[in-house]
């Protein structure tokens, strides 16, 4: 009777598991995602939380299923140390903000067999990378969202001719040539086509570091300029407040890339709503994490393009905005940043 | 003790096989419903996505239309750019859905324009339009959709215009949704609900021409099947445990997706998920009832088992009742075998003492005898009449006791095995003619009609001439001896088919039914023949009966008392 017993729920054993395995549907799947954050620059905080908040909005909830290591880096030379941190902790995912950042995490995944997934959220030129293929295509496995910074740098040079028609020499701090910043040199090359259409000399003004840029911001003032202009260059974003304090001293109009840089007292600004790219950025990192491979995603242009006003600073220096450039003011900030 | 129902299924073994068998009935079930079930999501599934494919395919090839014409344009204006404005002009003309067309410069400065101005609108800030710089890039694309006053949804389409591989400026054109509208009604039936969404998830058209505002419009890209297409790229089949849901109305759906070419829009295929698998409830039902059949099965099945429990318990009790009986039987068997040896072996000791003493008692009473018949002859004088009468009382007396000797020692003859047969084959019928002739006189004597009626051709049979003239006469002194004067006593000899038959009936006193039983038994006389005050050892019978089985035949006795008697015997006929 025991050995018919056993046979029997052998038998029922057997069929179960062979149920199981034709019938039964795998459970949920409940990874635990890792995303590695590396962020040069200033004025991208709204972004990282932009997408960090649309993360959490597309399931990741950070402390459940992910977790985020935030790292704001200014030295050039510690970007790729972090990114090597990062691949060395094998996480599922870089997302980088600046040129020099995606560049560092770029060479921080070069040589690997499977290389990890590196999302932008600001990038001037994609296509300066030589990992990115097309915009439509990159081909590899670095995607994200272009921050057009590069490109409207035309733009902001226009706007200071607008604010001032008669406006004959425009400074432009921006990394030296050496240093090999592309996003740098692609705004050095577009701001000087721009400044010849527009009938504007351009002074260059190259900073070798962070610190260097106060020391520029002074040379600056000692010039005969009638403005500022930068670049998509993230080294002298780091130091805009140099550049924002001789600006107003001087009661210069300083031509800037984000909100955030307005908000720190510079005049005006044109560039990508950085919350915005932030959420456009997690959306690519979603798809990312469901499988898909960077390489087959689109780079995104920044779906909300603003211009941004310093009232403020724009009383301090004097200067009177044009009705039809007012028109085209999307957001105006009333005081500068402490 | 027969087990009762509910102990019976509380027995391990019961519960074992129940729940095996339940077992089965569940894992059988499941083995055709579940793939039975799946075929009907996947026929489902298969129809919703043709209606996707051809819904996709129209709005494809509206939109299509559309990339064309501007692309075309573009390549118009990169060749001829001095001719940009009538290439704008034309291509708005040429397309009702085309609002109005704008060349633009990096800068963002418009170049050139045709077509109706934006109601209520400034002059586009194309330097802040993501789509432009797209473009830009080189990418032509549909950006993003919005309501105009009148609620018609309209979306920029940008193109590059290359020149020299460069993009230095690109095409923008404004292009009314309303036509997609329209096809997506024209397809929607009154089981079908289609909605279209943009690369957000915002639901750009509908089926039933509802519009959701696209500023802050609600997204659906909470649904697992929007982000199936959207976010993945794929075709959502609807197979997905997810890819059901809860729509705007309260109605639980299936849904099916597919992506939109040259947008990063969807479109989506609503069904209500109980009319697209109106099936599985036809499935569901006909599982039940093959499974309350199956219950019904196992619940007989498990009755009949508890019913042959009760018939297998009742047969151990039985069979240890027989093996106790049997065990008696054979102890009784033994027992008797011993008392039936012991008799034997008495029987042996009375028959030897029968046949001693009778062949003891014979000489002397033959010599008796003889005395008495000297006597009677004469030889010792002359006696008186009453002297006469005496011996011849005592010769008959004399008479008796040797001829109940005789057949003492027949009997003891016969018990022992010692009454030899010397079979020949030959005809009764002389026999027969024999005892007649002999038996006549003493018929004569008492007044009793004696007949005889042998059958002329009467087959032989094999038999002791001498045993069977013990036999004839035996039933021949009977019939005479138990009939009263005036009766009659017929013998009749005959062939009966492979045997022959010989019978001899009188008209006596008969035997009383009560006592048929015992008339071939040792020393058997009837009570009416005991009144009938006749000699007689009782062992006639038994002897007739002895010798005729001893031939093989067989003998039969009828009687009905103060009627008569008839005593057949049959043997077989020789060959």
């Amino acid at each position: 009777m025991n050995r018919i017993l056993i046979f029997a729920l052998g038998i029922l054993g057997v069929v179960f598991v062979v149920y199981y395995a034709l019938f039964a549907r795998p459970a949920a799947d409940a990874a635990q995602y890792r995303i590695g954050i590396l962020v040069r620059g200033a004025g991208y905080e709204a972004a990282v939380e932009g997408f960090t908040e649309r993360m959490t909005e597309l399931g990741y909830v950070e402390g459940e299923n992910i977790a985020y290591d935030i790292q704001f880096v200014s030295d050039r030379e510690k970007l790729r140390e972090t990114a090597d941190q990062f691949v060395a902790a094998d996480v599922d995912l870089i997302h980088v903000y600046s040129t020099p950042a995606t560049e560092a995490a770029y060479e921080a995944t070069e040589g690997m067999t499977d290389p990890t997934p590196i999302v932008f959220g600001s990038m001037g030129d994609p296509l300066l990378l030589p990992a990115i293929e097309s915009i439509d295509r990159p081909g590899g496995n670095v995607t994200g969202v272009a921050s057009l910074s590069t490109e409207l740098t035309a733009r902001r040079l226009a706007l200071l001719k607008e604010l001032d028609p008669g406006i004959a020499r425009v400074a432009m701090p921006h990394t030296a040539r050496e240093a090999g910043d592309l996003a740098a040199n692609q705004s050095v090359e577009i701001a000087r086509e721009a400044a010849e259409e527009l009938g504007i000399e351009l002074v260059l003004f190259p900073v070798a570091s962070q610190a260097d840029n106060a020391a520029v911001a002074t040379r600056i003032t000692a010039e005969d300029v009638d403005g500022i202009v930068v670049g998509g260059d993230s080294l002298v974003w780091n130091g805009l407040a140099s550049y924002v304090e001789q600006a107003i001293t001087e009661k210069l109009p300083l031509a800037v890339f984000s909100v955030t840089q307005v908000e720190q007292g510079a005049l005006i600004g044109i560039g990508p709503d950085y919350a915005i790219s932030g959420r456009q950025s997690a959306d690519i990192a979603n798809k990312i994490l469901r499988g898909g491979y960077p390489g087959d995603i689109p780079i995104a242009i920044p779906e909300k393009i603003v211009l941004v006003l310093n009232a403020d600073t724009a009383q301090k220096i004097g200067i009177t905005i044009p009705p039809t450039l007012m028109e085209q003011v999307d957001l105006v900030v009333d005081r500068a940043s402490p | 003790m027969q087990p009762s129902v509910p102990t019976f299924f509380l027995r391990r073994r019961t519960i074992f096989v129940t729940a095996f068998f339940l077992a089965w009935l569940v894992i059988l079930e499941l083995v055709w419903v579940l793939p039975a079930l799946e075929r009907i999501k996947s026929a489902a599934s298969e129809l919703s996505l043709q209606m996707a494919e051809n819904a996709r395919a129209n709005v494809g090839f509206a939109l299509e239309g559309a990339f064309r014409s501007v692309e075309d344009a573009a390549l118009d204006i990169a060749l001829e750019p001095e001719r940009a404005d009538k290439v704008l002009t034309r291509l708005v003309e040429r397309n009702p859905a085309f609002v109005n067309g704008a060349l633009v410069d990096r800068n963002g400065t418009e170049l050139a324009r045709a077509g109706a101005a934006r109601d209520g609108a400034a002059s586009r800030e194309y330097a802040k339009m993501s789509t432009v710089y797209l473009a830009l890039a080189g990418t032509p694309n549909f950006g993003e959709v919005y309501a105009t006053p009148d609620g018609t949804p309209n979306a920029l389409l940008t193109v590059p215009v290359k020149a020299d591989g460069a993009v230095e400026r690109v095409l923008v054109v404004e292009v009314s949704l309303e036509s997609l509208g329209a096809i997506v009604q024209s397809l929607t039936g009154g089981r079908w609900n289609i909605y279209v969404t943009d690369g957000r998830g915002v639901v750009i058209i509908t089926s039933d021409g509802f519009i959701e505002p696209f500023v802050g419009g609600e997204t659906v890209l909470a649904r697992p099947v929007v982000q199936r297409v959207l976010v993945d790229g794929q075709v959502a089949d609807g197979l997905a445990a997810d890819d059901a849901y809860v729509d705007g109305r309260g109605k639980r759906v299936f849904a099916v997706g597919v992506p939109i070419p040259l947008t990063t829009w969807g479109l989506f295929v609503e069904r209500d998920e109980r009319e697209a698998f109106a099936e599985r409830t036809v499935v569901a039902l006909l599982a039940g009832m093959i499974f309350l059949l199956g219950l019904l099965a196992l619940a007989v099945a498990l009755w009949s088992y508890w019913r042959l429990s009760v018939l297998n318990e009742r047969l151990r009790e039985i069979l240890a009742e027989n093996e106790q009986a049997a065990k008696l039987l054979v102890a009784r068997d033994l027992e008797l075998n011993e008392k039936n040896a012991r008799l034997q072996e008495l029987d042996e000791m009375k028959s030897d003492f029968v046949s001693v003493a009778a062949h003891q008692l014979r000489t002397p009473i033959t010599g008796i005898r003889w005395s008495f018949y000297t006597l009677l002859d004469g030889s010792a004088g002359i006696l008186s009449p009453d002297q006469e009468k005496i011996v011849r009382d005592g010769m008959q007396v004399t008479v008796n006791a040797i001829e109940l000797i005789n057949d003492l020692l027949n009997v003891a003859r016969v018990e022992e095995g010692r009454f030899g047969y010397q079979m020949e084959k030959r005809s009764l019928a002389p026999l027969v003619e024999s005892a007649v002739q002999q038996a006549a006189a003493r018929a004569r004597e008492k007044g009793i009609t004696l007949t005889a009626d042998i059958a002329p051709e009467v087959p032989e049979a094999t038999f002791d001439r001498e045993k069977m003239a013990i036999v004839i006469d035996n039933l021949l002194e009977n019939a005479i001896k138990y009939t009263p004067p005036g009766g009659r006593v017929t013998m009749s000899l005959a062939g009966e088919g492979a045997r022959v038959r010989f019978s001899v009936s009188d008209t006596g006193i008969g035997i009383p039914k009560a006592e048929l039983r015992k008339v071939f038994t040792k020393f058997f006389r009837a009570d009416n023949a005991m009144l009938f005050q006749t000699t007689g050892t009782g062992l006639g019978l038994y002897m007739v009966k002895n010798i005729i089985e001893k031939h093989g035949g067989e003998v039969m006795l009828e009687s009905e008392e103060r009627k008569g008697t008839t005593v057949t015997f049959t043997l077989p006929a020789a060959p």
